[in-house]
Formats: structure tokens, sequence, C-alpha cells
């Protein structure tokens, strides 16, 4: 019985390491390049897809929100590349092209769903140079670490 | 001399049929329903995107130039479609998957790089509405007639890399997988080949 239990048990701790790991090590870089490029206040932003115009008071409480809702939203992600790389193996295989990949897709899943039907109501059209820029920053700041990091926790 | 010659062969028609095929049919599926929406004209416009404002004056070869260019574009994506087919094999693993995402990509690359940068200079914002609309016509239009035509005319054709997965050793060809479609299994075949 205890035998039959540890790798299960050890499966399911490289699970959570792998979507942890990937998930905050993601969601660290993004909003860190996010806050050098737009300054720090960006976090409102953040805040604001949920709770809307309170979010402009600023405050301890609406920044920490924004960063624990940047982090959630971060590991839902991860768990998301988690559970399809156990049906597609070749995405822990191929990890670096799956990656990029898998970032341009969460941009364009942020741009296209989740910011318009946010409390944001992002619905202006999509000017070139940001497209750009978000495919190009999510592929490499988001996509990469991701994929990494569930290739190297959870093979 | 001639038994190596034989397999190369089959592999250059095959790769021409994959791209030949997927390419044109790409292309003519993807050309009508915009000709159907907007006119004619649009040809016009894709005849722009290299001569530029002279492509306006609406001449017969100015209509054959847009015709070229968009069937150019669509064998050359093809021709990209399935060389990376060749070096990542899970593509050819998954053509639905991989046709939608490729299609997508088309779109992306299209919207954000080509006509930028062509005589059009398209640098306008696009609505979240006409990009939903292209990225959905892309995708059904583009990206699976492509990957199914590669798939169909490159599953047998030898590849530039091992045709083995990087992990397990196995090989990742569906085509040499499937145990109703490989010849292998087939006891009568052995025999013949034997």
């Amino acid at each position: 019985m205890i035998e039959q239990e540890a790798p299960q048990q050890m499966e399911t701790n490289n699970t959570l390491l792998a979507i942890g790991v990937a998930g905050l090590v993601g969601a660290a870089l993004d909003l860190l390049q996010a806050c050098i490029l737009a300054g720090h206040d960006i976090i409102l932003v953040i805040t604001y897809g949920l709770v809307g115009e309170r979010a402009l008071k600023g405050g301890f409480g609406n920044y920490a929100l924004g960063v624990l809702l940047h982090v959630i939203i971060s590991l839902i992600f991860a768990t998301f590349y988690y559970a399809v790389s156990r049906k597609l193996r070749f995405m822990t295989e191929y990890w670096f092209v799956c990656g990029l990949c898998f970032g341009a897709a969460v941009h364009l899943v942020m741009m296209l769903f989740v910011l318009p039907w946010s409390a944001l109501h992002q619905y202006d059209p999509i000017t070139i140079r940001g497209m750009r820029y978000g495919l190009l920053i999510h592929m490499i700041v988001f996509g990469l670490p991701v994929a990494y990091g569930i290739r190297r926790f959870a093979k | 001399m001639i038994e190596q010659a034989g397999p190369r062969q089959t592999a250059t028609r095959n790769a021409l049929l994959a791209i030949g095929v997927g390419g044109f049919i790409a292309g003519t599926i993807s050309l009508l329903p915009v000709c159907i929406q907007f006119g004619w004209q649009i040809i016009l416009s894709i005849a722009g995107g290299l001569i530029g404002d002279k492509a306006g004056q609406g001449e017969p070869a100015i209509y054959l130039l847009g015709i070229f260019l968009h069937f150019f574009i669509c064998f050359s994506v093809a021709a990209i479609y399935y060389a990376a087919s060749r070096r990542l094999l899970f593509i050819n693993q998954y053509p639905l998957l991989s046709g939608l995402y490729f299609g997508a990509t088309v779109r992306l690359v299209m919207n954000y790089i080509v006509l930028p940068l062509s005589a059009l200079h398209a640098t306008d914002p696009i609505p979240i509405k006409e990009f939903w609309w292209g990225l959905f016509e892309k995708v059904i239009l583009v990206g699976l007639p492509i990957a199914y035509s590669v798939w169909w005319f490159g599953r047998s054709t030898p590849t530039g890399a091992s045709g083995k997965s990087r992990a397990t050793g196995e090989s990742t060809d569906a085509f040499e997988k499937a145990p109703a479609l490989s010849f292998a299994n087939k006891p009568e075949v052995k025999e013949e080949i034997g």
C-alpha cells in the first residue's frame, strides 16, 4: 500500500512544483517587464480588470490584489500547459518551439477574450506596434519560462 | 545509383505534391470568399502590395499580378509548413492542431509584418471583430488545407531528422505507427518484400 502511494505522491509533488515554479517565474518576469516598460501603476490596471474604477484609488490593497490576480492568471496558464503537455508529449520534448507558440497564444487569449470581457472592456482596435511587442514579449518572458519549467520539473 | 535515386525522387515528388496541392487549395478557397465579399477589386489590393498606387489602374495584367502574388504567398507558406514538418515531427502527427495554429500564425505574420512592410503600408489599428474574423478565416481556409495536404502527401516521405522521438527513441511517424496502415504488419506483404 505504502509502496504504491509513494510514486503517486511524488508525481503529485512534481506536478505542483512544475506548475508553481513555471507559473511564478512566468508571472514575475512578465510583471517585471510590464513595470519597467509602463511603470508600476500597470498593476492597478490589472486590478481594474476585476474591480473597475475603484482600482484607480490606489493603495496597498489594490496593488496587492493586482499582483495576486496576475499570479493567479499565470498559474492558470501554467496549469493549462502542464495538463495539455501530459497528452501531447511533444510539448515537453520541443519545449522551445512550444513555449514560443504558447506565449503567443496567451497574448491572443488575453487580448481577444480576457481584456474585452473584464471590467476594462478593452474593445479598442489593436495597434500594429502593440500587437508586435505584446506577442514578442509574451513569447519570451512568459511562454519560454513556463514551457521550460514544466519540462524541467515534470518531464 | 538508380536504387538510390528512387526514394529521393519519390520524396521530391511527394514534397512538390504536398506543397502544390496545399498551396493551391488554400489559395483558391481563401481568395474566392474575399472576392465574393468585397468584389474582384480586392485582387488589385494584393497587387498594390507590390506596385503601390499603380495597381489602381485596374488593367488585366494587374489582376493577373494580384492572383499570381496571392498564390505565390500561399505556395511559400505551404513550403514553410512542409519544411518545418520535416524537422518537427509532431507537426505531421497532429495535423488538426498544427493546421489551426499555423493558420493563426499566417494571419499574424501577414497582418503585422507583411502588410505594414508592403507598398500598402497597412499600419492602421485593427478592430477586434475584424481581427477575429481574419483569424478564423485564415485558420480554416489556409491552415487546415495546407496541414492536411502535407500530412497526406508527406507522411510516407523520409524526413531530414531521425524520425524518432528524442525522449523515447520510438518512431514518431503516425503513418508508420498506425497498425492498420503499416505494410510491415501484413504477413503477405512481408513475404513479398522478403
